[in-house]
């Protein structure tokens, strides 16, 4: 079967190529592999969509359907794949950068705190009562 | 779909005693279609038993919203994404073949 042809949106392609010059100016300087390493992992992130089953491909929800994401380490890629054409158009891609407002971090902080069970009561959700021993499932 | 006052019978899942569990065998596993709610003698549930295609798409539906709650959260990405697809919707697309690079001002 062909391989799947990766094609690049203009943002997308701006976004390479400040990386590519990034590697290029500061090649030498200090803090370059930093800049080196992304570029090899965007370029190993685009080899392995290509790889890629596109049954596994995780869709976005809601208003998002027609994107797919997919993440490599800390770098993450938004495209849409057409199998039919056996092409994949990159939207976007960008490093994780997970602060301390991302979904993860919150629920994180919210179990390890004990405060999940209150903050989903509050909301009105409590765990279902026909559970043998509740008490031991709690968030804690 | 429920209807309002009319009761929902839900064919897809069968409650059956434990008992049942000792009849699953490999061959039988592969078969089973129904998701199973395991109940002890006083009819409580104590497990749910689905096959691993099914646990799959629970799975990946929960990825799909998790990674689109982080999307939205991320305004790089939100906005990366957005740009991005109007340069897509409009055509502006380059292969990513002539643009690839290994750094170093060495282009392949």
């Amino acid at each position: 079967m062909r391989p799947f042809d990766v094609h690049f949106t203009m943002f997308a392609r701006d976004s390479y190529t400040r990386l590519v010059n990034e590697v290029n100016t500061h090649s030498s300087a200090p803090g370059s592999a930093t800049a080196f390493d992304r570029l090899l992992l965007v370029n190993e992130t685009v080899d392995q969509l290509k790889a890629l089953d596109p049954s596994l491909d995780i869709i976005l929800v809601g208003n998002f359907w027609w994107a797919c994401v997919y993440t490599n380490g800390e770098m993450q890629f938004f495209y849409n794949r057409t199998p039919r054409a056996r092409q994949i158009v990159v939207y976007h891609f960008g490093e994780i950068g997970r602060g301390s407002t991302s979904a993860y971090a919150i629920f994180a902080q919210l179990v390890l705190s004990g405060r999940f069970n209150s903050v989903m009561e509050r909301y009105g959700i409590t765990m279902p009562r026909f559970i043998p021993d509740c008490a031991s499932l709690s968030f804690h | 779909m429920k209807i309002e006052g009319v009761p929902y019978i839900d064919t897809s899942v069968e409650h059956v005693g434990v008992s049942k569990l000792r009849m699953l065998s490999a061959a039988n596993l592969k078969k089973v279609d129904k998701t199973l709610v395991v109940q002890d003698a006083n009819d409580t549930p104590l497990a749910v038993l689905l096959n691993y295609e099914q646990y799959l798409i629970i799975q990946n539906k929960f990825k799909s919203m998790m990674n689109t709650i982080d999307m939205l959260q991320n305004a790089q990405h939100a906005t990366g994404l957005m740009s991005g697809a109007r340069d897509a919707a409009e055509g502006r697309t380059v292969p990513f073949s002539s643009i690839r690079s290994n750094g170093k001002n060495t282009e392949q």
